[in-house]
């Protein structure tokens, strides 16, 4: 059962030190994620959601308890091992794109298989492969600043899920969209999950998207304060 | 100081209190722009360092442009000290009754506070107790009395006692310090002065005199002992003082100066600037009165057929010459009344004592010594501290880049607080503001610390100028500055600076607020205005008006078509868009301006080069930037595709050169920064290395196998049968043991007051006016004859020769064959009378006379020799040089034989005919340091520029830093460990580096090489361009370490940034 699980997270407290200042931004968190499994995490803003992504995904490190990805403490990886395994395990995809605005799509979106030691040759050829599989192959010359909100999403969508990621982490994926984009963007990322059985873990306001995952986690002052599937 | 040069610091102190009116009106604007400024205490040190090089500069130029004047100016006061003007003659003494005349002048009176009379003659002496001799001193005669109103020697003693000199008997002397010191004398010693006697063309015709004097006061050299108005260049002079009886005894002019000096009324500035008044005062005293004077005609040899009088301008009506007591009937002479020269038809003979008796109108001349040397050091100040700024121009101008680059990314990375405070109602003026404070203080804080540095530069500088300068003269220069020159480095410094920062805020305060606020690009640039085509057609119409107006001008040439095509460009952007225009107009820039380097450069003056030549240097590195940051794609694949066949390294090279080439305009201010003070140390050294010199092929160059280059004062028949009569029954054998050792070849040197080039440009024999000499261009020149033992064995080079000779002795030989009309010239003296080999020349002699031509068949790659090259015989016909006359000596001493004791000895032996030695080899090193010194000099004002170059880089990668957090974040998030953040911001500050060092390399290396071509090139055989790879590799290594010292620590705070922080800073 527990190959079965991709994330792990056990009493996780998260202090921020401001000047003589502490905000607990996550005050015992406990969480598992299972296999293929979609999450969405909702809350108030300020409530800790992006903190505990960040914790979760190995981009930040906790203050006190665990947090397991595959079975692996992250505070057991070094900084290099946690890296490698981002390059080749996760994908991310952010509200505000966060995109390389010096590079074109495509180079965007190969940059994971680059980073992950993939040949330059075989890392163009499946990120236009994927570029086509979220509608860009028009536009994957273009530079990001010459894309629309979103073009730029799909990007990042396609960037996330280049390197076949077992987990991908989604921080307000649809924030900066209107509705009717939003919708495809998470009609894709749904096609996409089915397609890949990747485990989504995604931080939202919006309960539409909520809707789409396979349970809502609720946040409020760094805890859990309520759960609810999704059928 | 002027008035003009008071509206520099005028200006500065008008904006700083414009800044301070608008900072008490607004205060929160003030304190914005103050507290941007200490923000980041760490950048903005960095950012004052880079800012403060321009300012170092200028104020360094300054400082070694004060020293210098102060060296100049003290030193004039020290020699001259109450001499402000000096009456001479260029053709010998004048009769007393001229001192008379304006000593007797109410009116001349009233302007001045002193007049005394000199006879002043060049002297070899001998200290007969301590052996030790002195080949060129000078013996002052004067008049004690009337010399009181210039005050008193010295003496050595503790007291100091000062003495007017008038208790002088007949044979004492006083003599200066430094001769004493060079004689090792003693008070009492005896001196055995020897002397040529009679009027003299080069010192030929003279009989050798002498006389002994004993030394009764030793003064120090201060006041008048240390004036002497022979004193030329040389910085000692060894003066010995003598009654004015004894002088005008000695050398045979009864009644007869050579100088007057006069001290003007007035303290010590009054004084100077009466002496326009008195100088015109003198010269209307002096126009339409006659003076008496009379000559003993030096009849050098039998048959010789001219002699020459004192005066130029005789009363022709006047003169009456006697010859042994007889009057020689006017039809058997002429009289050149230009020079003084008699030409008699009737030879004279050795022997006959010839007598001249004339009236001459005035021939002298007034020198306003002082003011004129004050003026010069003046000058000298100017050019000089001019000449170091144009020097450190690129330097400069690599300042003022990064100025607009630390800006321009302070801008950018407050966008969004900017467009906050937009939002919030804060006006573009507010912003600009904002950044004036900023810049007021930035500005203000770099150009007091720069011009801090220059002090420090400047004093370093002198300490460089002091090492070639005691090579030449022993002289030595305080360290001085001017207060107001500080003040005018930082006003300078100050002033680019601010009105950089005016200019970029104007630029960056156009921001779009909604843009700005959300972090959105700037979108390309709008093609459909009609502004850029309107300025085109404007640049394209003002190229043109100044074509069809200036087209003479070199800058004209060289800017105008670069103009047109800039216009071009603009006017076809909004069609063709940025890549094909700028493209287009760029590589346009590059290649006219490489090639009016190519045609131009040639005919322009030295003179003339620095502005074109700092003109040229920008032109050809900014378009060949812009050429490149405009065709960026391929070079990016280039550089993927090699350094990232490592796989590991793909992503991070990548990332590292995709950022500076989207940023074109930063990129480019930085490429351009680091390629034009590169481009310059690579022309440096290029230029230094061709200029530089072995030792051994420099003497032997030099040299050509001689050792010692002799000249004495007094020309003789043969060295190796000297004497002179300084009794009439006593005759002095003058030899040297030194002549056993070596081998000597002697050489006749005449002089020529005109040398007419007859296939110059414009020359009347072709058509054209004659020859305009430029400044640094003479048109007389010596004429050395020489035999074939001059040549033969020896390794003259020549650096240019005729086809029709096979080789460089077929040269020589034609020039020494009897019969011959072909000549040589050595190199310096081609230079300086523009004469190349195949020209044909004539001379005109001391006479008057115009020789036949003469056809240079080569030029000699040498300047010991300085002049044209012919046989003796002809020498001694075109310029009557009778006879075996000779006054240079190329001496080659056996082996074995030490060269300075030879030297020496020949110094001490031939002192009585003036004879002075120079060791060839010891020549060669000299020149050899002094040029060493020199580019040291420049190098270091050239690294000087590096600093601002890898000071713009350090404070580039602080602020991609910054400005980059988020996607610092991503790149994390994506898989990059913290060291290939580290390198991709290494690899992305190497990238531009290594741009502007390939720019400045490749542009120098052609630039350099096109100069070299059509200026440098047929100064001699031996001259080769040599890429100096070893010295470029070093600069580039100086250059990539001290960028990797000062980009490392932000490099490494980048890759320290934790992923969730960076990310954090976006969301």
């Amino acid at each position: 059962m527990t190959n079965n699980i991709m994330v792990e997270a056990t009493d996780v407290h998260k202090t921020y030190k401001t000047g003589t200042v502490e905000v607990n931004a996550l005050r015992g968190v406990d969480l598992t994620v299972r296999r293929g499994e979609m999450i969405a995490i909702m809350g108030p803003s300020g409530c800790g959601k992006t903190t505990l992504l960040n914790l979760l995904s190995g981009l930040d490190d906790v203050t006190s308890g665990t947090v397991k990805i595959e079975g692996t403490d992250l505070s057991q990886m070094t900084d290099n091992k946690k890296t490698e395994h981002r390059a080749q395990r996760m994908g991310f995809i952010f509200q505000f794109y966060n995109l390389l605005p010096v590079l074109t799509a495509v180079e965007n979106v190969e940059m994971p298989l680059l980073v992950s030691g993939i040949p330059a040759k075989e890392a163009r050829k499946r990120a236009i492969e994927i570029m086509k599989i979220v509608g860009l192959e028009k536009v994957m010359d273009s530079k990001p600043g010459a894309l629309s909100g979103g073009e730029r999403q799909r990007t990042t969508i396609a960037r996330a899920l280049i390197n076949e990621p077992a987990i991908v982490w989604g921080d307000e994926l649809t924030g900066d969209l209107d509705d009717e984009t939003a919708n495809g963007i998470m009609d894709l990322v749904e096609k996409l999950r089915r397609e890949t059985n990747a485990t989504f873990v995604i931080v939202t306001h919006n309960p539409e998207i909520g809707k789409r995952a396979d349970k809502i986690l609720f946040m409020r002052s760094g805890k859990f304060v309520r759960e609810e599937k999704n059928v | 100081m002027e008035t003009s040069e008071l509206i520099l610091p005028l200006i500065v102190l008008g904006i700083i209190l414009v800044m301070l009116a608008l900072g008490i009106f607004n205060k929160g604007i003030a304190k914005l722009g103050l507290r941007n400024f200490s923000r980041h205490k760490g950048h903005s040190a960095i950012s004052i360092a880079g800012l403060l090089v321009g300012t170092s500069i200028i104020c360094a130029s300054l400082v070694v442009g004060d020293s210098i004047e102060y060296f100049i100016v003290e030193d004039t006061y020290d020699e001259l000290y109450l001499v402000d003007m000096v009456i001479s003659s260029d053709n010998g003494p004048f009769n007393d009754t001229l001192f008379t005349v304006l000593n007797n002048d109410a009116a001349l009176g009233d302007l001045t506070d002193g007049m005394a009379p000199l006879f002043v003659q060049s002297v070899s002496l001998r200290d007969e107790e301590t052996g030790q001799f002195e080949p060129t001193a000078t013996v002052i005669g004067f008049d004690a009395e009337r010399d009181a109103d210039f005050g008193n020697f010295i003496l050595l003693d503790e007291d100091k006692t000062e003495i007017l000199g008038n208790d002088l008997g007949t044979n004492d002397t006083i003599i200066n310090m430094a001769l004493a010191d060079s004689l090792d004398a003693s008070l009492g010693d005896t001196l055995l002065l020897t002397y040529s006697l009679g009027s003299t063309y080069m010192g030929y015709g003279g009989e050798i005199h002498s006389r002994t004097l004993t030394i009764m006061y030793i003064a120090d050299d201060v006041g008048k002992t240390r004036f002497n108005p022979n004193r030329g260049m040389s910085m000692d002079t060894y003066n010995v003082f003598v009654n004015m009886d004894t002088a005008q005894d000695m050398f045979q002019q009864p009644g007869m100066y050579t100088n007057i000096k006069i001290s003007n009324n007035g303290g010590i500035q009054d004084s100077v600037d009466n002496s326009n008044e008195v100088r015109y005062t003198i010269e209307m005293l002096l126009t339409d009165q006659t003076f008496a004077g009379s000559d003993m005609l030096p009849i050098v040899m039998p048959n010789q057929t001219f002699s020459m009088l004192s005066h130029g301008n005789v009363v022709n009506s006047s003169l009456v010459l006697v010859s042994n007591g007889t009057v020689i009937p006017a039809a058997d002479y002429e009289i050149n009344q230009d020079t003084g020269a008699i030409t008699f038809t009737a030879p004279p003979e050795m022997g006959d004592v010839i007598f001249a008796d004339y009236e001459f109108a005035y021939p002298l001349e007034v020198s306003m010594e002082k003011l004129d040397r004050l003026e010069m050091a003046q000058n000298i100040n100017e050019m000089l501290s001019t000449f170091l700024t144009i020097f450190g121009s690129f330097a400069i101008l690599a300042g003022v880049i990064l100025i607009i680059n630390i800006f321009t990314m302070l801008a950018e990375e407050r966008k969004s607080e900017m467009g906050m405070a937009r939002a919030v109602g804060m006006k573009r003026r507010h912003l600009m503001q904002s950044f004036l404070f900023e810049g007021l203080a930035y500005g203000a804080v770099a150009s007091a610390l720069g011009t801090l540095a220059g002090v420090g530069i400047g004093a370093f500088l002198i300490y460089l100028i002091n090492n070639i300068a005691s090579m030449l003269a022993g002289v030595n220069i305080p360290f001085h500055f001017e207060t107001f020159s500080l003040i005018k480095a930082f006003s300078l410094g100050f002033l680019i600076t601010f009105g950089t920062i005016l200019l970029t805020s104007w630029k960056i305060s156009k921001l779009n607020i909604i843009r700005a606020i959300r972090g959105i690009e700037e979108p390309e640039k709008s093609r459909k205005g009609w502004k850029a085509p309107l300025m085109g057609i404007l640049l394209v119409l003002m190229s043109l008006l100044f074509y069809v107006e200036l087209w003479d001008e070199f800058l004209v040439k060289m800017l105008v078509p670069s103009g047109i095509m800039v216009g071009i460009a603009l006017i076809l952007w909004r069609w063709a868009g940025d890549r094909i225009t700028i493209s287009s107009a760029s590589l346009g820039v590059f290649l006219y301006t490489y090639y009016s380097i190519r045609t131009y450069f040639g005919d322009t003056g030295m003179g003339d080069i620095e502005l074109p030549f700092i003109m040229s240097g920008i032109l050809i590195v900014l378009s060949l930037v812009l050429l490149i940051m405009y065709n960026s794609r391929p070079i990016i694949m280039l550089i993927v595709n090699t350094l990232g066949v490592a796989k590991k390294l793909r992503p991070t090279v990548m990332t590292a050169v995709s950022y500076p080439l989207t940023k074109k305009f930063r990129t480019g201010m930085s490429v351009a920064m680091f390629a034009l003070v590169v481009y310059m140390i690579v022309m440096l050294s290029v230029f230094s290395n061709i200029f530089v010199m072995d030792l051994d092929e420099e003497t032997l160059k030099q040299g050509g196998g001689y050792d010692i280059f002799a000249q004495a004062q007094v020309p003789i028949m043969d060295i190796y049968d000297v004497s002179y009569t300084p009794t009439l029954n006593q005759t002095i054998e003058v030899t040297s043991d030194a002549l056993d050792y070596t081998t000597i070849t002697q050489i006749a040197v005449a002089m020529s007051t005109n040398v007419e080039n007859l296939n110059a440009e414009g020359n009347e024999n072709n058509g054209g006016p004659p020859p305009i000499f430029e400044f640094g261009f003479m048109s007389g020149s010596m004429v050395y004859g020489i035999d074939q033992n001059f040549h033969d064995g020896r390794s003259f080079e020549l650096s240019q020769m005729m086809e029709l000779f096979e080789n460089e002795e077929d040269a020589w030989n034609s020039v020494t064959e009897p019969g011959s009309r072909n000549i040589l010239f050595n190199s310096m003296g081609a230079m300086m009378t523009e004469v190349s080999a195949g020209d044909t020349v004539t001379f005109e002699t001391f006479t008057g006379n115009v020789t036949d031509e003469y056809l240079v068949v080569g030029i000699v790659d040498q300047n010991i020799i300085n002049g044209a090259i012919m046989s003796r015989e002809n020498l001694n016909a075109d310029f009557n040089m009778a006879g075996m006359v000779n006054s240079m000596f190329l001496i080659e001493v056996e082996e074995g034989h030490d060269m300075e004791a030879a030297a020496m000895d020949f110094e001490k032996d031939f002192a009585a005919i003036g004879m002075n030695t120079i060791i060839i080899r010891e020549m060669a090193e000299n020149t050899m340091e002094m040029l060493n010194s020199m580019f040291v000099l420049f190098e270091i004002y050239l690294y000087m520029g590096l600093i601002v170059g890898v000071a713009g880089l350090g404070i580039i990668t602080i602020r991609s830093v910054v400005e980059r957090t988020p996607e610092i974040g991503i790149l994390r998030a994506l898989g990059f460990t913290r060291s290939n953040i580290r390198n991709a911001f290494l690899i992305e500050i190497l990238f531009i580096a290594t741009m502007g060092v390939v720019i400045g390399v490749v542009t120098g290396i052609l630039v350099s090489h096109e100069i070299f071509n059509v200026m440098i090139s047929d100064m001699g055989d031996n001259i080769e361009f040599i890429i100096p790879w070893s010295k470029i590799i070093r600069v580039t290594a100086i250059a990539y370490v001290a960028t990797i010292l000062c980009t490392i620590i932000p490099a490494r705070n980048a890759a320290k940034i934790a992923p969730a922080e960076a990310l954090r800073y976006v969301g």
